[in-house]
């Protein structure tokens, strides 16, 4: 069975561009969420293998986001899939817990590499 | 006769930017654009036939330390174009006020036209003028033109047809 | 500070010249960019450099802070937003009144990348850091979103810093209007970051 991925993107239209992309590729995406807040509740409730994560987000943005969801679960393997490249908000989410870092707009197999190294990591 | 006046009414136009004012007298038609959260008042005369337009962007000018343009807020704008149609000869006990504007233009912002609106109508009634017809809030950009020759107040709106305030 | 202009000018060039590969890679064609405009304008006078302030506009507004303060802001005309929304969802609508919120949201969407691949070559530039917000869409006139603009991104000085370029794509089938609106202080704060002193903003 395909690795259980939820999107957070506060964009309808780069939810669906992303879940095309990985339920193309054998991905489960088991939910999607429009801002931090949604994140982290559905987070709880579905356990996925791995989350991607925008940052400019309304309510709550995609930085607290990721350190809401490593309290919660230590362990969680989260993506941040951006706009913002810029230095400083990568070297942020990185040191948030996230563990990678993809600026849009993205190539497809950018996207699928990240989360394959990403779930292949034991940590 | 018509031609003639018609291309007569086009260099009549005079147009009133953000944070500006303008007055005339018949036969003056002006306009200012661009209101979306912005608000526009029309002070008439219409014995003289003398107007005035400005298009204020915010409430108050004590909220800000850089206030040297009294035109861009209500409580200093009002007063302004007051001052500006009496210089031209209007009586103020015949001074008839419509405004137009205030909208939210995007949804979930924080409402600065509903707080222009009232600036501007706690303005006119600090300064005892009449506030006789507005199209005020709502979601919509809007276009106000004051004839000065006849005192008409025309709204223009994006997928509706002008109307008269 | 007219004399700064032209240093204004080559720092959006950095920035929109990010901000057109990062659309060409979204769409999959290519982007053409006018030759930027940096002016100092009047508040009153803003209008006349926007170009039709009546014109029925497809607008993405995108407040900016962190250490500058502003606004920006695309304009794409009907068949424009159609056309991209036609190509990036692959589903047509008729015209902006009846977008859905999912169509929206790629217009959106293309105002937040473009956003953020403008600042992030700036930021690599001048070493400030920029918060872009969540964009916010309408279709009105022109005119009425500008004014807007400017009272969201806090740009109400009577003298604005006013930016401007024009998106191409497919020779003119698709284009989009950018415009930025900066505060003073953001002035001085670009100035100086590039060791250069502001005075008299």
């Amino acid at each position: 069975m395909g690795k259980r991925v939820l999107i957070v993107d506060d964009a309808a239209f780069m939810r669906m561009m992303i879940k095309n992309i990985l339920t193309k590729h054998g991905y489960e995406v088991v939910g999607e969420a429009a801002n931090g807040r949604e994140a982290v509740e559905l987070y709880k409730q579905l356990k996925p293998d791995v989350v991607t994560m925008d940052i400019t987000m309304p309510e709550m943005d995609g930085i607290e986001g990721v350190k809401a969801i490593r309290a919660i679960d230590p362990n969680a393997k989260i993506i941040m899939i951006s706009a913002m490249g810029q230095q400083a908000m990568v070297m942020e989410a990185i040191q948030a817990g996230a563990k990678d870092f993809i600026v849009k707009p993205f190539q497809q197999e950018r996207v699928l590499q990240a989360l394959e190294r990403v779930l292949a990591r034991d940590d | 006769m018509a031609s003639q006046e018609l291309s007569a009414k086009s260099t009549n136009e005079i147009y009133v930017g953000i944070a500006d004012l303008k007055v005339g007298h018949a036969p003056l038609v002006l306009i200012t654009l661009g209101l979306g959260s912005c608000v526009g008042v029309a002070l008439y005369d219409p014995v003289r036939k003398i107007g005035g337009l400005l298009h204020v962007m915010l409430p108050r000018s004590t909220e800000f330390s850089r206030n040297s343009h009294p035109a861009k807020f209500a409580d200093t704008g009002v007063p302004l174009l007051l001052a500006e149609v009496l210089k031209l000869g209007a009586d103020k006990r015949v001074l008839e006020a419509k405004i137009a504007g205030g909208a939210q233009m995007f949804e979930g912002m924080v409402n600065i036209g509903e707080r222009n609106v009232e600036a501007v109508k706690e303005a006119l009634a600090a300064l005892g003028l009449r506030l006789v017809a507005e199209d005020v809030g709502g979601n919509r950009g809007r276009t106000m033109i004051l004839d000065t020759s006849t005192g008409k107040v025309i709204i223009k709106t994006l997928g509706s047809s002008p109307k008269e305030l | 500070m007219e004399a700064y202009l032209g240093v204004l000018q080559e720092i959006g060039n950095i920035g929109v010249g990010n901000a057109a590969t990062a659309l060409a890679e979204l769409i999959g064609t290519k982007v053409l960019i006018s030759v930027p405009q940096a002016t100092f304008v009047p508040l009153e006078g803003i209008f006349n450099m926007v170009g039709d302030a009546e014109e029925p506009v497809a607008g993405v507004l995108v407040r900016v802070g962190g250490e500058i303060k502003g606004t920006v802001l695309f304009a794409f005309s009907a068949p424009s937003a159609m056309e991209l929304i036609r190509r990036l969802l692959g589903e047509g609508f008729s015209d902006p009144f009846s977008l859905t919120p999912e169509a929206a949201s790629v217009l959106q969407e293309i105002g937040n990348i473009l956003t953020g691949a403008f600042l992030t070559a700036i930021s690599e530039f001048t070493g400030l850091t920029f918060v872009p917000e969540v964009p916010f869409y309408t279709y009105d006139m022109l005119g009425s979103i500008v004014s807007t603009s400017l009272v969201a991104g806090e740009v109400i000085a009577d003298r604005v810093l006013f930016f401007e370029t024009e998106f191409m794509l497919d020779g003119q089938a698709i284009t989009a209007h950018f415009f930025l609106f900066l505060t003073p202080p953001s002035l001085a704060t670009l100035l100086k970051s590039l060791g250069l002193a502001a005075e008299n903003l």
